[in-house]
């Protein structure tokens, strides 16, 4: 998978760079705007990170341009402004996704995997996480055999954290996912956080393995092993 | 020149003058019309007298007229009769009166006719006895009334400009005085700059017009001034509330730095760096989130939902937070109450109160959410716990911006201070406004106010 990371702030673009090789993706970064655009035609990208202020071009500029020339490559775009017509017109020109700085890392790789396995059938009925097993019809989870019980909110959460399991998920995401609060201003940090407290009450502290893991300032993991 | 007559003061005394000219050429005519008339009605009734006085004369026969002419040598009189011919008074002839040639009439028995330079006034009248037609004249000289009228003429020639130009006078010195108070207004607030906003006004009179002029832009200046400090007040707690999470982040990274750790030391540090990250992300959002909605550029739907439904939302997501601390929270509304709000921004207003309820109420408390109507076109939902309450000194300020009841509770509770604006900036941008009932150590009530919609 090759990304193209056009982003001016240095800084972010290391990060970013580093961040995605992590998890096994391909990076070229473009610190300027004419940098981006004359990468993008010089090699195929499966996907394109595009910052919105920068410097000489002007993402939305770039994106028009290439989706007029007929480029389809997906592109995330990433802006500072939260404005709803900021966000019209970056889907307008042609943005497939678009994430509000400051952005969790997390939530990025979430966006990343969501558009490139588009279209494909990701829905499985039956989760399965070492001896930790969700059944999605019927709202059925056991661990070790033995059946627990849990609320209906619970339960979308477990299944949000088994559906990306060994990936970090920020409580932004959930708010976002499964609170359906797309308002960041909203404070639902601390009823996560209580619901994570009672979801791992019941489904990680009567067994000696845990599996539902705290990662301290981004948000939860839900993997074998330790953190 | 033509700045010269922009002058309020000039404009005012030219106006001044000339309503006092036209004023005083009225009067000065009506006065010498009133005269005129007055002085030539007094004038026939001496010639009526005179005519009577001839006209018994007459009756009683020529001879008589003549012993009468030569014993009033001063009377003007002639009379004509067919037979003997006319006979003029001694006066009459003396005057020169038949030569008389310029004449005015006066009224149809009376004349006025000019000897030389002599004026008089001519009274004639036909007598007819014994089948005979006399015709009497009788004369005066008017000339005391020329004199008066004359004098009267100068009197209006030589006073009305001098007085004229002497109230111009006096008026533009008048308006100086009234409008000296504008001068200095306006010198004042040439002075008065956005960093020496405490400065107001002078005023002079405050009953009159120019005196209110000057308290109303007294008053605009003082809300200026208190926007003002709000403003500053502002950029000093919101810099503030950015330095602590920023002071948390230098300093945990500097001192692990100095430090060999494991690498679950260092995974520690970072996340604890991270969470001020969060903390400082929430208020950028929130003091982003005010900005907006005091530019109005916050862009707010009105769907049509339900108060009661979006309530009982808020309520349940927050509930798990009431239960941690051993809270009941109920919930109660008893019909559906339509409204047309933007969904988004009055649940955040709702999640805030509630979360306040619960933040401030102490474990094992009560908070109880209701939903109803107000009268015919208002919308409530009531928020009250029976937590620590709000002392009433601090009940005015609590919306403000960074205002807390006590900032280090506030520290150890989460919040930032600015929750309640944000709940009433959003739920004024919806067309309501939120009261608030309070009693320390016995709770308080918060209390959304929507429009209804009308079904």
């Amino acid at each position: 998978m090759n990304i193209l990371i056009v982003e001016d702030e240095k800084k972010v673009a290391k990060a970013l760079k580093d961040g995605l090789e992590a998890e096994g993706y391909t990076t070229v970064v473009a610190h300027s705007g004419e940098e981006g655009y004359y990468l993008i035609h010089e090699k195929r990208f499966d996907l394109v990170i595009l910052d919105i202020m920068l410097p000489s071009r002007n993402g939305i500029a770039i994106l028009k341009a290439i989706r007029s020339e007929g480029i389809g490559a997906p592109v995330i775009v990433l802006t500072a402004k939260d404005a709803i017509e900021d966000r019209v017109l970056g889907l307008d020109s042609g943005a497939d996704d678009y994430l509000i700085k400051p952005f969790a890392f997390p939530e990025l790789l979430a966006r990343i995997r969501s558009i490139l396995r588009r279209g494909r059938i990701e829905r499985l009925r039956r989760l399965k996480l070492a001896d930790l097993a969700m059944d999605t019809v019927v709202k059925k989870v056991t661990r070790n055999q033995k059946s627990i019980p849990l609320t209906a909110r619970e339960f979308d959460l477990l299944e949000y954290l088994m559906r990306h399991s060994g990936q970090v998920v920020s409580r932004e995401m959930i708010a976002h996912d499964i609170w359906k609060e797309p308002n960041r201003a909203t404070p639902l940090d601390n009823v996560i956080d209580v619901h994570i407290a009672r979801l791992r009450r019941k489904m990680d502290d009567p067994f000696p393995k845990k599996l539902l893991h705290t990662v301290r300032g981004v948000g939860f993991i839900l993997r074998t092993g330790d953190a | 020149m033509n700045s010269f007559l922009k002058s309020i003061r000039v404009r005012l005394t030219l106006w001044y003058a000339a309503a006092l000219t036209a004023l005083i050429l009225l009067f000065s005519a009506v006065l010498y019309h009133f005269v005129d008339v007055r002085l030539k009605h007094l004038m026939k009734k001496d010639l009526e007298r005179d005519m009577e006085t001839i006209e018994k004369v007459v009756r009683e026969g020529t001879d008589e007229v003549q012993e009468y002419g030569s014993h009033f040598p001063d009377m003007l009189f002639q009379v004509a009769q067919p037979t003997t011919g006319t006979y003029k008074s001694p006066g009459w002839l003396h005057e020169k009166l038949n030569r008389a040639k310029r004449t005015r009439t006066i009224d149809r028995s009376t004349v006025k006719v000019v000897i030389g330079h002599d004026p008089f006034f001519v009274m004639k009248k036909k007598i007819r006895f014994s089948d005979q037609e006399r015709i009497v004249e009788v004369a005066r000289d008017a000339e005391h009334i020329d004199q008066i009228l004359s004098t009267l003429r100068l009197y209006a020639v030589f006073s009305i400009p001098g007085s004229l130009l002497l109230a111009g006078c006096g008026g533009y010195l008048l308006s100086r005085k009234m409008l000296a108070p504008i001068g200095s207004m306006a010198a004042k607030a040439k002075e008065i700059t956005a960093e020496r906003l405490e400065e107001r006004l002078p005023v002079v009179n405050p009953e009159d017009e120019i005196g209110q002029m000057a308290v109303v832009f007294n008053e605009t200046l003082q809300r200026l001034h208190a926007s003002f400090d709000n403003l500053r007040r502002f950029t000093s707690d919101a810099s503030h509330e950015l330095r602590t999470p920023l002071t948390a982040i230098r300093s945990v990274g500097e001192v692990a730095l100095q430090k060999r750790l494991s690498p679950k030391g260092y995974r520690d540090v970072i996340g604890s760096m991270l969470e001020e990250v969060a903390r400082l992300s929430l208020l950028v959002e929130h003091l982003l989130m005010l900005t907006r909605s005091d530019n109005g550029q916050i862009a707010l739907k009105c769907e049509r939902i339900s108060l009661d439904a979006l309530a009982k939302e808020a309520v349940e997501d927050l509930r798990v937070l009431a239960e941690e601390k051993i809270q009941s929270l109920s919930f109660k509304s008893a019909f559906p109450v339509p409204v047309c709000i933007d969904r988004q921004t009055i649940r955040q207003a709702l999640v805030n109160l509630i979360d306040n309820a619960i933040r401030y109420t102490p474990k094992k408390g009560s908070i109880s959410v209701s939903v109803k109507t107000r009268g015919q076109s208002e919308a409530v939902v009531e928020v009250v716990d029976n937590g620590i309450g709000i002392p009433e000194e601090h009940l005015g300020k609590i919306f403000e911006r960074f205002y807390c009841v006590d900032r280090g509770r506030t520290r150890e509770t989460g919040g930032n201070g600015l929750g309640l604006s944000i709940a009433q900036r959003v739920v004024e941008g919806n067309g309501g406004h939120i009261e608030v009932e309070s009693e320390k150590n016995r709770g308080s009530l918060f209390r959304v106010v929507l429009p209804i919609l009308a079904s």
